[in-house]
């Protein structure tokens, strides 16, 4: 009898839990279905960095072939109310649940956030050397210098999590300077790095490097690169004590934020400016103050990457300077200028034409590529770039 | 659409809810055959061609059959069904071994066509007169993209009225919720972590086994969540569908895995061929060559490469083992072992089931008996399972019956002595947090940050 009075009882607690998760659920949906239609659509999202979704317009085609409906889900999981906290949401659970790797990026001690290293692969690196190769050949009175920047996590390897396996970019580098024409000057981003690995050189939010760490590799490459009486006292100020970078975006955890320091030479009276061809803006500084007001604050140099930007400066020398390069690059400049009375940047991404008229218009007497080992492993630009210069 | 996508869950499932509820009786089941063809045409219209084709050519087949058996020619009858089941199947291997993009759910709804088929001739059903109710069965949105495969027999009365009960749909809600669950929070996880350890270009011992324990977690919990969805999708609108599956790692053999693990395929295959065939009243050489058949079939049925046929002919296999060798000379062992040694057998099944092609199955298997040169235990095998550890015995747990075993010691049989309105409560709570992980889940599966403009 007690057997069956608790089985009763049994069934009558699962019925009563039923009914509540049932009209949970309906409230629930019913509740941000509701919001979601009063809350306004976003056109874009600083979090992704891309353009969002929007609900579509029915046309006869795209309900034929099915994309209308496709663009309908979409443009609902874009604008779902609070998108961004609820991937915050995840994220923190997942790490809740021992993740240390979200999307492809390493949740690293001393809140640190590392990108997984790219794995190059063989034949199109062999592209990228053959076409540096073949620049050098073709522009043998040029001095051609080439700097690939290991990433973070091959960097503070003792802030990676416990027993990560890290892919070495380290002997990928090695790999890939011995590829390269001796002539070329190798520019070593490696050493300097690691000599200093235990200071910011490296955002913790972001996939660049800091200021301070482009200074390390500049002091520690200038002999190389040419530059006899180096400039080794900067005013430095620091423009940023909130910058959230593009790591904290991919994951999802906002656990910190960084400092962006800016470094002006003392000791120098050489002056420049800065043009933008394809904004035809002209400035008297490389930093913008005004990408401070932006999500990504990276873009405080340079106002963010350009096809094409040139540095004029009264610097009294004959040597001018082509750089090939990425991102990386945009914080090594403020460490170049007094060196060189023209600077041309060019970014094979967004660049297009041949680059072969601006070495003789500029008077160009170096050349450097600079990139971050991540972003070339997996370029396919620069090798076009760089073979569209030949014909 | 699927079942997990945010738009179904948010508009177009309460829309269908609140529309079949509102229209009267009459349209109820018009309104949800529109609603299923639309479901079904959703992202690629052109299959819902195929589907119609389907549904008028057997309708008038079950039509045919109907008067051939009223005008006794059973004869005729055979032929007309051979030919028109040959025709189905047809269709199907068409798609299934040409590149002509495999419609949703073919391999479903040709099963349950079939089985309408079938039925009608082995009388267990008659012929449906009414082209609504047959489309209904066939398109039925719950169950049409991945089953389960429902019998004639079974829907036979379901279709022929709607009866939507409230009590069906609270259940149906509370299981749409279990299987929501069982899909976001586990099998979408495991199913990342399965990608991230198997990207290893060479996997030592330990990651290559991980490897198969997460992939076969994750297809439990990816299957029978979408199947718990189907069913619980179809109670809402008052269909009663059978369980999909019953812990099927819980099984002591892999005959009895087969009636744990996607139960509706079993039991069409059971239903259809291996009764037909003579069942188990033949000789012991006509019954080998019947399972082997049956196995054969159920390899090819979920896919075209030989790995599927050789994952078949695994199972079928130790069911033919167990049939003339084993017997019950097992019944011994303590249960544990039979159950660690089921799953042992059906987890490395699934190697053929994950890999691509044959030859990479039997690279797979040979990295975990240390082929891949990495070793019995590396670093990256332990970051892996420290990585997923907690996922891993959640859902090792849940798919051995303990954690349901928890739930109803715990809060049922009230071994935390809760009141009846803190149990409540509880209940309460656990669900909202159910369904913000979900929905934390589901939009996070759509989120890509660039780190480059993208327009």
């Amino acid at each position: 009898m007690n057997e069956k009075r608790k089985a009763l009882r049994e069934k009558m607690l699962r019925e009563n839990v039923m009914i509540i998760q049932a009209l949970l659920i309906m409230v629930f949906v019913v509740i941000f279905a509701l919001i979601n239609i009063i809350v306004p659509d976003r056109l874009y999202s600083q979090e992704e960095n891309r353009a969002l979704m929007q609900h579509p317009s029915a046309s006869g085609r795209d309900l034929a072939d099915g994309s209308y409906f496709s663009d309908l889900e979409t443009s609902y999981s874009d604008q779902f109310v609070l998108r961004d906290k609820w991937v915050m949401l995840q994220a923190n659970l997942a790490r809740l649940t021992g993740r240390t790797e979200l999307n492809d990026v390493f949740i690293g001690k001393k809140k640190y956030l590392m990108a997984k290293p790219v794995v190059p692969d063989e034949t199109r690196t062999a592209e990228i050397t053959d076409a540096i190769n073949a620049f050098r050949a073709a522009h043998e009175k040029l001095n051609t210098q080439v700097m690939l920047v290991p990433d973070a996590a091959n960097i503070l390897k003792d802030k990676l999590p416990k027993y990560t396996p890290l892919h070495d970019q380290v002997a990928d580098l090695t790999a890939f300077s011995q590829k390269l024409d001796p002539e070329i000057t190798w520019l070593d981003a490696l050493s300097p790095l690691q000599a200093h690995g235990s200071e910011e050189i490296f955002y913790h939010t972001d996939h660049h490097w800091t200021s301070a760490g482009a200074k390390y590799v500049f002091e520690y490459n200038a002999h190389d690169m040419g530059i006899s009486s180096v400039l080794r006292d900067y005013d430095r100020y620091v423009v940023s004590d909130e910058f959230e970078g593009t790591l904290a975006a991919k994951t999802g955890l906002h656990r910190t934020k960084d400092a962006i320091e800016v470094y002006t030479p003392l000791g120098t009276d050489v002056e420049y400016y800065v043009s933008y061809p394809d904004t035809n803006e002209k400035s008297t500084s490389m930093f913008h103050s005004e990408a401070l007001d932006q999500k990504d604050q990276y873009t405080v140099f340079f106002g963010g990457n350009h096809p094409l930007v040139e540095i004029h400066t009264t610097a009294d020398t004959t040597r001018s300077l082509l750089v090939f390069k990425d991102s990386y690059a945009n914080s090594f400049l403020q460490f170049l200028y007094p060196y060189y009375k023209n600077i041309v940047l060019i970014d094979p991404r967004y660049y297009y034409d041949n680059a072969e008229p601006l070495i003789s218009t500029h008077g160009i007497t170096d050349v450097m590529i600079l990139y971050s080992a991540d972003t070339l492993f997996e370029d396919t630009s620069l090798a076009d770039c760089l073979n569209a210069m030949r014909y | 659409m699927t079942f997990n996508s945010l738009y179904f869950i948010f508009i177009f499932l309460p829309l269908t809810v609140f529309l079949v509820w509102i229209v009267p009786q009459k349209a109820k089941k018009t309104v949800l055959v529109l609603i299923s063809f639309l479901f079904y045409a959703w992202g690629n219209p052109r299959n819902l061609l195929f589907l119609l084709g389907s549904i008028l050519f057997n309708y008038m087949t079950g039509i045919q059959m109907g008067m051939l058996r009223e005008q006794g020619r059973e004869k005729t009858l055979k032929r007309v069904l051979t030919a028109a089941a040959a025709a189905d199947i047809l269709l199907l291997c068409l798609f299934k071994y040409t590149a002509a993009g495999l419609p949703v759910g073919i391999s479903f709804y040709t099963f349950s066509v079939l089985s309408y088929l079938f039925d009608i001739m082995q009388e267990a059903a008659e012929p449906q007169r009414n082209l609504l109710n047959f489309a209904l069965y066939v398109s039925f949105f719950p169950k049409i993209t991945s089953g389960p495969i429902a019998q004639y027999r079974d829907m036979e009365k379901q279709i022929s009225k709607i009866r939507i009960s409230q009590p069906q749909l609270f259940r149906g809600l509370q299981l749409f919720l279990v299987g929501l669950a069982k899909k976001v929070l586990l099998a979408d996880q495991l199913g990342a972590a399965f990608s991230m350890v198997t990207a290893q270009s060479r996997m030592s011992v330990l990651s290559a086994w991980l490897g198969m324990a997460l992939y076969s977690l994750q297809l439990y919990y990816d299957f029978s969540g979408y199947s718990d969805m189907a069913i619980g999708l179809a109670g809402i609108f008052g269909f009663e569908i059978k369980p999909n599956f019953n812990y099927p790692y819980l099984s002591k053999s892999v005959s009895e895995f087969w009636r744990r693990w996607h139960i509706s395929l079993g039991a069409w295959f059971r239903q259809y061929v291996y009764i037909p065939l003579g069942g188990n009243r033949v000789s012991d050489s006509r019954l080998f060559m019947n399972l082997l058949i049956v196995w054969t079939l159920t390899g090819i049925w979920h896919g075209s490469g030989l790995n599927f046929i050789v994952w078949g002919l695994w199972h079928g296999m130790f069911v033919i083992l167990e049939r003339f060798v084993i017997k019950d000379r097992f019944d011994r062992v303590p249960r544990i072992f039979r159950i660690l040694m089921t799953d042992l057998i059906a987890f490395f099944g699934w190697v053929f089931f994950f890999s691509p092609s044959f030859s990479a199955a039997a690279g797979y298997i040979g990295q975990m008996f240390g082929a891949g040169g990495m070793g019995i235990i590396d670093r990256a095998g332990i970051y892996y399972l420290v990585q997923y550890a907690v996922l891993l015995i959640a859902a090792l747990l849940g798919s051995v019956k303990v954690i349901r075993w928890l739930i109803t010691r715990l809060f049922y049989r009230n071994s935390l002595r809760l009141g009846e309105s803190a149990l409540n409560m509880a209940a309460f709570i656990g669900t909202i947090i159910m369904l913000i992980c979900i929905t934390a889940g589901l939009i996070s599966n759509t989120y890509q940050s660039f780190l480059y403009f993208q327009f």
